[in-house]
């Protein structure tokens, strides 16, 4: 017995000796939790190591930083000034970049309070110089300076202004030791910055940290930024980690493995910041931070605002009396009234007109004080003749039911809104009504209901005409046709029992139009009668003659006509609205745009058929329907005018 | 291989050195080693205490003293890593076994024998460290035949000016 451990000592010794280290390791290895501490014997040995192993580490560490600051602050000063230019001009631009996040930061943080969310702010940090490493390329592990004397504690996060590097593994008195990301054992709560996409980070056997378990549907470029994401309860959410370098398969599952490339560069570490605290409140320094990058990019807007309005001239007119110029705010000097005071930041009011007219901005009443056919009260001295005099009805003698409508008194320009005729109560004439409405959008035409209002014979309510119309010229169309050949459209008129008289209308050129009820259709001449259906489909029985006794030379709507001028008589059928009249007559001017066309002000039926009551406006492109006994009238030529 | 066998007695016995020695020696190559990889990365690949191991077991001729020798030295590499203690430590204890036990029967003053033996113990130890890593520990180690066998020429390379330089504070008599 004695010579078989004398011949194999040697051997029984290393038999020993590895399955105590055995034993060892099973015992390590069989912890509840991977993160839970080593044992104490463990704990004590590591200690010892490493007091041994990091002093001399930390001198020769200290002796090269300060060989390297004497070389670099008082040898090596070349191109220090350029350096510190460099810097200043970044430190700017930064804080100008700041005030302008700071703002959605500050939205952020309101939104935040208002939900209740418990915001992550690093609070405080420690500096610490990199002393050592693990020696292996195996066990991806550096050494700091400072330890449990300095505040450390386990499951910190380390992280350099780069973005995150590692957490505290084990902490001693003077020194640390810290787990870099690339280590297999390490593990860090991830999230892609675009897709929001979570995952668990660690390291590779290349030493790469990557994302494990990704599903393959991920939708996950190269490029997209990583952040942490908080969930590790380590790292606070949203530093930076890395971006994707590729996607990988894994071998041994149907997941995907993504390789980040980490911002911090893990081997050429030298300072790093273990976060000591974290807080739901913005730390004291960052707030006073924001709010100096807030003043000085106020300043520097400030600055901004002066060089330009030095630079840039006033935009006023010298000649615009000063009366004209709108005093909005007191105070405000009247250079500033059109140049918004020398203020580019500031709205610049558009010079006030030499010759006002109507179509000045705010020349025209509100539209609430206006009053549907009424005529604008509004009068322009340097313009022509506005028509502010409601156009009057006249009776047509010897129609019953018939309707006529003054005409237009020729070179006045029309009022865009359709004057109240002094004794309107009935509804006008498709055509004449169309006169004054068929201009449609844009057009001068004031959709007069011409002849203003007119009453169906058969109702016995007088017709109106305007005294300065020439008899027998019921309409009052915008439009005439240049041959001053009055046409006749035969408009079967409805009366209340159901008799019918017709009446003719003169047919006016057209353009235009659309429906009833204030516009016009291009074949309103012809529809004068069902345009006065209005709202409502008219009867097909109605049928409207607009007769008018000259001829004239078509003018835009809204100026009347030049010369003499056609009037036809607006024949309003029985129940005809003031609407559909106004519908009809189509004159609107060559080229009106039926869909911007303002509806005629509906007038109330006067004559003795139930009318419609008040028409509802029908839309610009209905077209008034056509009755199967009217007859089919020939739309008058447009004219082409120069503007609706 | 005449040139690779004790031709004495005298040869066959134990080299001795300074006892501090045993102990300087093995820790200013655990601190050189961790220092110098914090500035050269590459520097990883080179294993000092492996080297400070193999010479111990080679010069020393003592297979019992080399093994608890490279079991403390590699415990204390182990103690650097957050790693479980003992797997440097079993390979190393293997290795200064072996070491030792080829020294006696072997000339290991020829360089060229020197050379030789750290390739094959470099070779050695990381096929050790893979397979206690895997099976005793369950984790996943990266093994490239080109990047082991780089390693071992490097490591045999270096380990011949080491041994050299150790050899200057061997006690002559």
């Amino acid at each position: 017995m004695e010579s078989f451990f004398s011949r194999y000592k040697n051997a029984l010794v290393l038999m020993l000796v590895v399955l105590t280290q055995v034993v060892l390791l099973a015992m390590q290895v069989r912890r509840p939790a991977p993160n839970m501490q080593d044992g104490h014997n463990i704990r004590l040995w590591r200690y010892w190591v490493a007091s041994v192993v990091t002093p001399p580490e930390r001198l020769a560490h200290g002796i090269g930083l300060r060989v390297r600051g004497v070389w670099s602050n008082y040898i090596n000063l070349r191109h220090l000034r350029e350096q510190n230019q460099s810097l200043q001009d970044e430190n700017t631009r930064l804080r100008l970049e700041q005030a302008g996040l700071v703002e959605d930061a500050r939205q952020g943080q309101r939104l935040r309070e208002m939900l209740d969310f418990r915001g992550e702010y690093i609070d405080t940090t420690l500096p610490a110089q990199v002393i050592g490493t693990s020696g292996t390329d195996q066990a991806h592990v550096i050494y700091i300076d400072k330890g449990s004397k300095d505040g450390i504690r386990p499951q910190m996060a380390v992280i350099t202004p780069d973005g995150v590097i590692g957490k505290v593994k084990n902490v001693f008195p003077n020194t640390a030791q810290v787990l870099l990301i690339s280590d297999q054992t390490s593990g860090a709560g991830v999230m892609l910055q675009t897709t929001r996409i979570r995952g668990v980070m660690k390291g590779n056997v290349s030493g790469q940290p990557q994302m494990i378990n990704i599903s393959p549907d991920e939708r996950i470029q190269p490029g997209e930024v990583v952040l942490t994401s908080g969930g590790d309860q380590v790292y606070p959410r949203g530093l930076p980690v890395g971006v994707v370098e590729k996607v990988v398969q894994d071998p041994d599952t149907s997941f995907v493995s993504v390789v980040v490339k980490p911002n911090a560069n893990l081997s050429k570490l030298e300072e790093v910041l273990v976060i000591t605290g974290i807080s739901d409140k913005m730390p004291f320094g960052e707030e006073k931070d924001m709010m100096q990058s807030e003043v000085d990019a106020y300043a520097e807007k400030q600055r901004a605002a002066d060089i330009l309005s030095e630079k840039l001239p006033s935009l006023r007119d010298a000649n615009t009396p000063e009366s004209t110029l709108a005093g909005d705010d007191s105070g405000e000097s009247e250079e500033g009234a059109t140049s918004g005071g020398g203020d580019p930041a500031r709205p610049m009011r558009p010079p006030q007109p030499l010759h006002p007219d109507r179509y000045t901005p705010g020349a025209a009443p509100a539209a609430a004080s206006l009053t549907p056919g009424e005529g604008p009260a509004v009068k322009y001295p340097s313009a022509g003749t506005p028509e502010t005099e409601a156009p009057k009805t006249t009776k047509t003698p010897g129609s019953a039911g018939s309707v006529s409508v003054a005409s237009d008194n020729g070179a006045a320009p029309k009022s865009r809104f359709p004057s109240k005729p002094a004794t309107a109560s009935a509804p006008i004439a498709g055509a004449s009504a169309a006169g004054g409405v068929s201009s449609g959008s844009g057009a001068t035409t004031a959709a007069r209901p011409t002849g203003g209002s007119a009453t169906a014979a058969g109702s016995g309510v007088p017709l109106v005409r305007p005294a300065s119309r020439p008899a027998g010229s019921g309409l009052d169309l915008p439009l005439q046709p240049a041959d001053s050949q009055p046409r006749r459209a035969i408009v079967p008129l409805a009366g209340g029992s159901g008799s019918t008289s017709t009446t003719t209308a003169k047919v006016p050129r057209p353009a235009v139009v659309g429906g009833v009820s204030g516009t016009a259709s291009s074949t309103t001449g012809s529809t004068a009668g069902q345009a006065g259906g209005s709202s409502a489909t008219p009867p097909a029985s109605h049928k409207i003659a607009i007769s008018s006794d000259s001829g004239g030379i078509l003018t835009p709507a809204g100026m009347g006509s030049i010369g003499t001028v056609a009037r036809p008589k607006p024949v309003l059928p029985a129940g005809t609205t003031a609407a559909g009249t106004a519908s009809t007559g189509a004159s609107g001017g060559a080229g009106t745009n039926a869909s911007a066309m303002k509806p005629a002000s509906p007038k109330p039926a006067t004559s003795g058929t139930p009318s419609s009551g008040t028409p509802t406006p029908r839309p610009a492109t209905a077209k008034p329907q056509t009755g199967p006994s009217q007859q089919p009238v020939t739309p008058p030529r447009p004219t082409p005018q120069g503007g609706y | 291989m005449p040139m690779l066998v004790a031709s004495s007695r005298r040869e066959v016995e134990a080299q001795p050195y300074p006892l501090f020695l045993y102990l300087i020696v093995p820790l200013v190559a655990i601190g050189l080693q961790s220092f110098v990889t914090l500035h050269f990365a590459r520097f990883a690949i080179l294993d000092l205490p492996l080297l400070v191991t193999i010479y111990f077991g080679i010069t020393g001729r003592n297979p019992i003293a080399a093994t608890f020798l490279g079991t403390v030295i590699g415990l204390a590499q182990d103690a650097l890593t957050h790693r479980p203690i003992g797997v440097s430590g079993i390979a190393k204890a293997v290795i200064g076994y072996l070491a030792a036990s080829l020294g006696v029967r072997i000339d290991t003053d020829n360089h060229l024998t020197r050379l030789l033996l750290g390739f094959a113990f470099t070779v050695l130890h990381a096929a050790m460290f893979l397979l206690i890593t895997q099976r005793l520990l369950g984790l996943e180690v990266g093994w490239s035949w080109l990047h082991e066998l780089i390693r071992g020429v490097v490591n045999s390379v270096v380990g011949v000016g080491l041994f050299a330089l150790l050899d200057l504070a061997r006690d002559s008599e």
